[in-house]
């Protein structure tokens, strides 16, 4: 008896194997399954004859039938696991799309160039340990002039033509009486950066009659024109280019001395000469200097104790060098077809 | 100050090159506005001389000109000009040379004929505007030499000793370490005396502390000689007569202005410096008649005014070509009477210019003796003996004193007392005292702008080379940053704008009252500028709300019909002595929202910009808001527009643009529009988290379709379910609104969904069961709501 059930036994797994051959379809699979496995399956019916055998020889037969069910088993899964991925390569071939569409997700907006780089120009300062002060715009003479070192006919007031509204103040026409206010305040160590819109009677293609500058401070014990270079050249290399060469050369402001204009070497030529950089091959960036011992008395600072520098720069300007913008009139036409370029 | 190249190399006591000298004015501090190469640079531009002029064989119009231009043999040019003849001196542009028209030189045949070069106009080389003919150069000019270089250089307020071609010249040469010293003048003068000729009453001291005056008589009036009138025309001057092109000649080599006048046409030959009386009117030169106040320092004679002081002379004192003796005054008048007579008038002169800048007071015999050689030079004469120098100062010796331990401490230094000196020495600086620790200087007089330690320091600096001054960093304690509420509310609400697709905008802070007025905006407390650039932008703005619809106008008239964009920025009020600045903000929707290929894009609404005043909210810190419409919202639609309060205080409001306005702005698309005092709102906004659990137990979700009248608002409905449904309503969500078929006229459907969950349970169906039919019976009660 028990060699007809090993005989069966080792007949069936050729069997299944060549039933599911020609298996190609979940439902067919089933049907081998139950044809094998199921309460009426091959196997099962190979079960139901141990009856017929000797208690001894039982347990060996149980071993050969879990043996071969265990096998079939593994041959329907591996058959199972087949059919699934000829399935789903065959939808895949069916799931092709047209991949040139364009693609639908909601762009987020643009912030304006200037608030850009404004933000680029403040993060760089508040990393070297600065922090952004404001001030009104609509100033008194005072702090817009007198107390930076610019009496009343002071030749340089010339280059700073200015409006007036009602009443005697003025629109700030830089961002420099920040200082003062913050020196009336403070005390020493100080370093800030105050940006701000400023405003000048003036309109042509570089010139906006509103624009916006950053000017920067720092007082203490022992700066010196030195730390001056370091601060502003950190700040050039991490806005600009870490190679390109920056020049310092004097110039004059009532409120510094010595003052210093800053130059960075054209970026658009490198320094070979080009329309944008009048063939000097340099590109005006900032101007600074040290802070005018007239300044620190205005505001009661020990000029034997402290120094100081400042800085101020266009954000304009800086943005119009960035990206090779010709007309500083754009920044304030908002037109769509400029904003969504930045 | 612009000037020419061969003028300057005339006094420079170094020999340097073309481009050293320009890096030398521009590393020392004088800036080179621009550079117009003559042939100095190039050497493609050089001095030649015509020796022959033929007719042009095919070309009436045309010339052969046989130009020596220092090669081995003349070339042949071929011109059209008229102006010149057989000997002159002219400009000629070789091979290659480029002018500053843009224009390249080639050797070419004209007509037939060889040409290698072009003679130049003045416009051509960029010299002056003239285009009459050839430029005819002075007779001196070397022949092949090139020709020249026009500079220019910015000179900052407080030089006004470089308004000068000597005084640029000194300065550069202290640059390269060489001291100048202005060259000498020997005068030859008659026995008789000026005092027999000239009266000179000076009245106001204070205007006029110093007035010199010289004389010649018997100068014979006519055109200046080429050289002059060449260098003139190289600063921008235009030549006029020989007497007067040296005074400006001076001018511009010494800087301090002097003015000639006829002294046949002075009354009594005597000359007074008084303030005009009120009302006083004198012609000027130029033809132009000025009414003066008592402010304006005037130079009289006893009958009347003959010029304007520092400023411009009268046209009745004059020198015509009938001239014959001339009184020269060279004076130093207040800097500050002449900038206030100056810019009431508005007449800025090259005179003026320098007076406001300071001259040196010290120089003025110097520079009478060097204007009376130089005119007797050109227009004969003779130099009547004496100065009259009538002064009210003190000559005194200026000494600043300079620490070694300031200047290194202020510029990062490690400079000794010795290097010190001999980098401020060749300025004219003198050391008059030294020790290790200090120097003491006597400045020279013509440095009006040092007065004090740190000029000196930034003179040492200039003359040290900034580029030599190492850099180094400060140290900065490290602190958190502060940043006020309101800074951040901005940045929050920049990143919301952006994350939901608005674009940033920025509009200048003046505006215009009209337009403020047409959009029904009050203008009383409005901060009005006395001197708009234009009458469109005459006030400072109280509103964002006129330049946002201008650029959003701008937009929809160039075809971009969907915008959404936003701007945060300042507006100005007065509020009685004082001045208020707020930051507010505008953001604005119109046209569709984004549409794709997938997806049409539907028009935008009321809602739209309702939810981004909601988003907004929330986002920076306010929840619990209670809407309300807006009543007499001026510039809104009546029926369109509401606010979002938290208690007395609006958040925002929002809506859409009242028809009418949009219809007078002629705006192709209805305009959405929030608006938000960021100011005051800011320090109001308290964002708190507090973590709630994740639920244990699963919810469940019932959908209710319901018909109700038009006029119940969703407000009221949604209310009144939150009552009824009691703790477990975790969220209720309007889905659908429709109107229309199968729902009667006048009433409308709104469908929700509910989302019930206990936090301690699962509910039941029959608990959700016996919710949803509390919520209905009260909704039936209440709104007499029917299900759908
Ligand atoms: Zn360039």
């Amino acid at each position: 008896m028990l060699d007809i059930i090993v005989k069966n036994l080792e007949e069936l797994l050729p069997a299944l194997k060549a039933d599911l051959k020609d298996v190609h379809t979940t439902r067919d699979l089933e049907e081998i399954r139950v044809a094998y496995l199921g309460k009426k399956g091959k196997l099962t019916t190979i079960m139901k004859s141990f009856g017929s055998l000797d208690p001894e020889e039982r347990p060996k037969a149980g071993k050969m039938v879990n043996d071969a069910k265990d096998k079939a088993l593994e041959m329907l899964i591996r058959k199972e696991q087949d059919i699934n991925e000829k399935e789903i390569l065959l939808q895949i071939d069916n799931e092709a799309i047209d991949l040139t569409l364009p693609g639908t997700a909601t762009p987020p907006g643009r912030r304006h160039p200037i608030t850009q780089v404004l933000g680029e120009i403040e993060e760089i300062f508040v990393s070297m340990g600065f922090d952004v002060e404001e001030g009104p715009d609509i100033e008194d003479d005072y702090h817009n002039f007198e107390a930076l070192n610019t009496p009343p006919f002071h030749p340089a007031r010339d280059l700073h033509d200015t409006f007036y509204v009602e009443g005697g103040l003025l629109l700030r026409t830089q961002t420099s009486p920040v200082q003062i206010r913050v020196m009336e305040r403070k005390k020493p160590p100080l370093a800030i950066i105050a940006p701000g819109k400023v405003y000048r009677v003036d309109m042509d293609v570089s010139h906006s009659p509103m624009f916006t500058q950053v000017e920067g401070l720092m007082v203490d014990e022992k700066i010196s024109f030195g730390d001056l270079k370091g601060v502003v050249e950190v700040f050039i290399h991490q806005l600009f280019d870490k190679e390109a060469a920056i020049r310092f050369r004097p110039h004059y402001f009532p409120f510094t001395e010595p003052s210093a204009e800053v130059d960075l070497q054209c970026v658009f030529c490198r320094g070979s000469g080009c329309r944008v950089c009048k063939q000097t091959g340099w590109l005006e960036i900032m101007g600074c200097g040290m802070v005018h011992p007239a300044v620190f008395e205005n505001v009661g600072y020990d000029t034997n104790k402290y120094t100081g520098f400042a800085f101020g720069m266009g954000v304009e300007r800086i943005t119009m060098l960035k990206y090779g913008i010709n007309d500083i009139r754009l920044f304030y036409e908002n037109d769509l077809r400029f904003l969504k370029q930045f | 100050m612009r000037f020419s190249y061969r003028w300057l190399k005339e006094y420079l006591p170094v020999k340097k090159t073309i481009p050293e000298i320009l890096d030398g004015f521009t590393i020392s501090g004088m800036e080179v506005e621009s550079a117009v190469d003559l042939g100095a640079l190039s050497g493609r531009i050089v001095i030649g001389q015509i020796e022959k002029i033929t007719p042009h064989p095919q070309a009436e119009n045309l010339a052969n000109c046989l130009v020596n231009a220092g090669g081995e043999r003349p070339l042949n040019i071929v011109c059209g000009a008229r102006n010149m003849k057989e000997g002159d001196k002219v400009p000629v542009a070789l091979e290659g040379a480029q002018l500053s028209n843009g224009i390249t030189i080639k050797h070419t045949r004209i007509r037939g004929e060889v040409s290698e070069g072009m003679l130049c106009a003045g416009d051509e080389l960029g010299f002056n505007n003239d285009h009459s003919g050839i430029f005819i150069l002075p007779e001196e000019f070397p022949i092949g030499e090139p020709l020249d270089m026009l500079i220019d250089i910015s000179i900052t307020p407080n030089r006004g000793d470089c308004l000068s071609v000597t005084g640029l010249a000194r300065d550069l040469s202290a640059y390269f370490n060489k001291r100048f010293s202005q060259p000498a003048v020997r005068i030859l003068e008659t026995m008789d005396h000026i005092e027999n000729h000239l009266k000179v009453t000076v009245q106001n001291r204070e205007a006029c502390p110093r007035y010199g005056a010289r004389y010649i008589r018997g100068v014979r009036i006519g055109p200046s000689p080429g050289w002059l009138a060449y260098r003139l025309e190289s600063a921008g001057l235009r030549p006029l007569n020989n007497v007067i092109d040296a005074t400006n000649y001076v001018m511009l080599e010494y800087g301090h202005p002097i003015h000639a006048f006829d002294i046949d046409r002075i009354s009594n030959h005597h000359i007074i410096i008084r303030n005009a009386r009120k009302g006083e009117n004198l012609e000027m030169l130029d033809g132009t008649v000025l009414t003066l106040t008592e402010e304006d320092l005037l130079i009289a004679d006893p009958r009347e005014p003959i010029a304007l002081a520092g400023v411009m002379g009268g046209k009745n004192s004059g020198i015509t070509p009938s001239a014959i003796n001339v009184a020269l005054e060279c004076a130093y008048f207040d800097p500050l009477t002449i900038r206030k007579t100056r810019r009431r008038l508005g007449k800025q002169t090259e005179a003026s210019y320098r007076f406001e800048r300071n001259v040196d007071i010290e120089a003025i015999p110097r520079v009478l003796d060097r204007v009376a050689t130089l005119i007797q030079q050109i227009s004969g004469g003779e130099i009547v003996q004496g100065i009259l120098d009538v002064k009210n100062f003190k000559s005194a010796k200026k000494f600043i004193s300079l620490s070694i331990k300031n200047t290194n401490k202020c510029l990062g230094t490690n400079l000794g007392p010795r290097e010190i000196a001999d980098l401020l020495v060749p300025l004219n600086l003198e050391i008059s005292n030294s020790d290790t620790e200090n120097l003491l200087f006597c400045a020279p007089s013509f440095r009006n702008d040092l007065v004090r330690e740190i000029d000196l320091i930034e003179e040492a600096a200039r003359m040290y080379g900034y580029g030599k001054i190492k850099p180094t960093l400060p140290y900065l304690p490290s602190k958190p940053t502060t940043q006020t509420k309101i800074v951040m509310v901005e940045k929050q609400i920049r990143d919301i704008l952006q994350s939901l697709s608005y674009d940033e905008s920025i509009t200048y802070s003046f505006t215009s009252s009209d337009l403020t007025q047409a959009l029904g905006l009050p203008l009383e407390e409005s901060v009005k500028l006395t001197n708009p650039i234009s009458s469109d932008q005459d006030i400072m703005r109280a509103s964002l709300l006129p330049g946002f619809i201008q650029s959003v106008a701008h937009n929809l008239n160039r075809g971009m019909l969907n915008l959404r964009l936003y701007e945060i920025g300042k507006t100005f009020k007065r509020k009685k002595d004082d001045i208020q600045e707020e930051i507010r903000l505008i953001a604005g929707i119109c046209g569709e929202k984004s549409s794709s290929w997938k997806q049409k894009g539907e028009p935008v609404d009321f809602y739209d910009i309702k939810g981004l005043g909601e988003a907004l909210s929330e986002k920076i810190g306010f929840a619990g808001l209670l809407i309300e419409p807006l009543s007499g919202g001026n510039y809104y639609h009546p029926r369109r527009s509401a606010r979002f309060i938290k208690g007395e205080v609006e958040i925002c409001r929002f809506g859409e643009l009242h028809p009418l306005i949009a219809d007078c702005l002629e705006l192709k698309r209805r305009l959405y529009i929030m608006e938000m005092n960021v100011s005051q709102i800011a320090p109001l906004a308290r964002k708190t988290i507090a973590y709630q659990s994740i639920p244990k137990y699963p919810s469940i979700t019932r959908d209710l379709a319901l018909v109700l009248d038009d006029s119940v608002s969703a407000l009221e409905v949604e209310e009144l379910i939150r009552e009824s449904a009691g703790a477990e309503l975790e969220s209720l969500v309007l889905f659908d609104l429709y109107k229309g078929d199968p729902v009667p006229r006048r009433k409308k459907s709104l469908a929700y969904s509910l989302v019930f969950r206990a936090p301690d349970r699962t509910l039941t169906d029959e608990e959700a069961n016996e919710t949803m039919q509390k919520i209905f019976d009260q909704l039936k009660e209440r709104f007499n709501a029917t299900l759908r």
